[in-house]
């Protein structure tokens, strides 16, 4: 289980401090699909990154009880849109650096991946394309053996084919014990892919819904967010109507 | 190069990275582990050859002043080169004064290059997030430092030598009883 | 349909000038009000030391550790403050219509003059410390001709101004000229390893004796490499463009 209490991180500048996290509780049992849904700002990138302990934060980060720490570090994998590899090795070298860190480093789901995904062994990353480096990014948090798998908007570049292709074989291959938790803008695709959608907005978790309990109430997950944000569609056709009368 | 010494150079080249493929071969020096993954360290290791030379190469000037030191110990009379009485050389010590300085350029370099190693894990990708969910301590420090301290430690070893060499020099070239 | 010309008037290039401009001047700004203010700090409290002549006082006080700082402060400033230029406004840049040689000329200018900025104060920093010193100092200690002494005697004012010295005049339009270029090249590039080494080498060795020497020779020859080497590498790639348009 992992449990956040009272998340708080305020970024300091030459403003003053922003607020990106302000008292966030989430609990995340195992086996869970969970999207991560808000707007630009609204903290995602900095919940996942405090939850990993990159950066240093009010509050608690539990994982079965206990802090996140060296002995446990490995229970969690992740998987960005800014890459974390290494971009001068090939992915061969990079199975080796996870065998050699990680011992529960899955072999055969790490092959079967780069076979489906029909991605090159032994060229070195940076000459691989965007969509490819965020395709071979997600294999490895997914090959890491990790029981906590967390992705900030893996998919930025990809087409939609290759998405659908990787939710699908995500779903097949994903064991019961493994939890994802999934930042992403994406929400009509991935509303048929998670089991629960969590909701920020200025630093604040203000939805936590399971699909189950939208579909009980006959609502997609698109206007379960548009409700809690408040979105009002007639806001552009009113723009439009402003910036017409004033001859632009 | 003559083509049949290519051949077995690249022919062994090749013998070598199939063992290393296939786990036969444990490496006894891969410098490649002594820097962060994927680092283009060859760069870095000719500056550093290329400091250590300059440093050398300039050290040389030992033996102009080592000429200039012995022949200070002689006079000529008659036309014929003869020691002068109680003529004392100058120390070792003093021929090498300053030459510490030659190699601070390498120091400062490697000390330098223990930062550059760290920001290696911001450019291009962020694999700084890979390297703080490492289970073992210390990956990224060693994998920042071991590289420069074992230039150091070669630079060390080499210069100790280099200037053990310079005293064997000194002492032969100096009358025994010249010696301070 | 008629294909449009690189830009040839000066509105580009005053537009680079100023995105450079914006993106570091505050920066290298920066460096020199904390670089004044150290030097004369650290230069005052050694004046009324007994014995100490212009000379024991400036080496005393390492001012030319500050200055080389820096230096370095100011090159590492550019190199980076570029990189990023090019990285996140490239766009921008290849859209004022300027070709890839021009940008880069331009940039070596800007950066060396940030540079001739950075001896300008020093030099005239110099030059006011040893005013201060002759009116603070005793009587004996100073003389009439101290200033004009003082760039021949004292090793770092002479290696700043080198008065008569060719040799050192040579070495440091060079110096300017090839850090001006390394930090335009260098923001094509992710590795800083050419750069720290020329920085490394030359806070090392600007500081030499009177008269030319060996080091100063290894100087000379190093930056003219790196002008050469830069200077080819633009005009491949201007070639490279052209061909590529035709």
């Amino acid at each position: 289980m992992l449990e956040i209490k009272g998340l708080r991180k305020i970024y300091y500048g030459k403003l003053g401090g922003v607020e990106a996290l302000n008292g966030a509780d989430l609990t995340v049992g195992p086996g869970e699909i969970i999207g991560l849904f808000g707007e630009n700002g609204a903290g995602k990138t900095t919940l996942l990154k405090s939850i990993l302990g990159f950066q240093s934060y009010e509050g608690k980060v539990l994982l079965d009880g206990e802090k996140i720490n060296r002995g446990n570090i490995g229970r969690l994998s992740f998987a960005t849109c800014e890459h974390s590899f290494f971009p001068n090795l090939t992915p061969l070298s990079h199975r080796e650096f996870y065998r050699m860190h990680f011992g529960t480093f899955r072999d055969k789901r790490f092959e079967a991946l780069m076979d489906f995904f029909e991605l090159p062994m032994r060229k070195v990353l940076k000459s691989y394309s965007t969509g490819q480096k965020n395709q071979f990014e997600v294999i490895l948090a997914l090959c890491q053996g990790a029981d906590y798998i967390l992705m900030d908007e893996p998919f930025a570049g990809n087409d939609i084919f290759n998405r659908e292709d990787f939710y699908k074989v995500l779903l097949g291959i994903l064991e019961p014990q493994e939890t994802i938790i999934l930042s992403t803008h994406l929400i009509e695709e991935v509303e048929r892919f998670v089991g629960r959608a969590v909701l920020l907005r200025k630093g604040r978790i203000v939805g936590d819904v399971t699909t189950l309990e939208l579909e009980e109430q006959g609502r997609s997950l698109k206007e379960y967010i548009m409700e809690i944000y408040g979105y009002r569609p007639d806001r552009v056709n009113k723009a439009l109507g402003d910036l017409t009368d004033g001859g632009y | 190069m003559r083509d049949a010494d290519r051949r077995k150079l690249y022919s062994r080249g090749r013998f070598i990275k199939k063992a290393r493929a296939a786990g036969k071969l444990t490496d006894l020096w891969n410098p490649e582990k002594l820097f962060p993954p994927g680092y283009e360290y060859e760069w870095e290791r000719n500056s550093v050859v290329l400091l250590f030379g300059i440093g050398v190469g300039l050290s040389l000037q030992f033996f102009g002043r080592l000429y200039q030191a012995a022949e200070v110990l002689y006079e000529y009379t008659d036309r014929r080169r003869v020691l002068r009485e109680d003529a004392i050389a100058a120390s070792f010590g003093h021929l090498v004064t300053g030459h510490w300085g030659l190699y601070v350029p390498l120091v400062l370099f490697l000390t330098a290059m223990m930062i550059y190693h760290y920001s290696y894990y911001y450019r291009v990708t962020r694999s700084i997030y890979l390297m703080r969910r490492l289970p073992r301590r210390g990956v990224v420090f060693k994998s920042c430092v071991l590289g420069p301290l074992t230039g150091l430690g070669m630079a060390a070893v080499v210069l100790a030598l280099l200037y053990l060499l310079y005293y064997g020099i000194y002492v032969l070239v100096i009358p025994g009883e010249c010696l301070p | 349909m008629k294909e449009e010309k690189k830009g040839k008037g000066m509105g580009p290039a005053l537009a680079l000038w100023a995105l450079l401009a914006r993106s570091s001047i505050y920066k290298i700004l920066a460096v020199l009000v904390l670089m004044v203010p150290a030097e004369v700090i650290l230069f005052c409290r050694n004046i009324k030391t007994e014995y100490h002549t212009l000379t024991t006082t400036v080496e005393s006080s390492h001012i030319s550790v500050v200055f080389l700082t820096a230096l370095g402060l100011v090159y590492f400033a550019l190199v980076w403050t570029e990189g990023q230029l090019d990285s996140r406004s490239g766009g921008t840049m290849l859209r004022l219509r300027l070709s890839g040689s021009r940008i880069f000329w331009i940039k070596t200018a800007y950066n060396t003059a940030c540079l001739v900025l950075l001896f300008a104060v020093q030099i005239w920093l110099c030059i006011w410390l040893v005013g201060v010193y002759g009116r603070e100092a005793e009587e004996v200690y100073a003389s009439p001709q101290r200033l004009f002494l003082a760039f021949y005697r004292i090793d770092f004012l002479h290696c700043l101004l080198p008065m008569a010295e060719a040799g050192k005049w040579v070495r440091n339009v060079l110096l300017l000229l090839s850090f001006g270029m390394e930090a335009a090249r260098r923001a094509e590039k992710t590795e800083y390893i050419q750069p720290i080494l020329l920085y490394v080498l030359t806070a090392n060795w600007f500081v030499s004796l009177l008269g030319g020497n060996v080091i100063d020779w290894i100087c000379i020859i190093l930056y003219t490499v790196l002008i050469v080497v830069n200077v080819r590498q633009v005009r491949e790639k201007e070639r490279e463009e052209v061909q590529s348009n035709a």
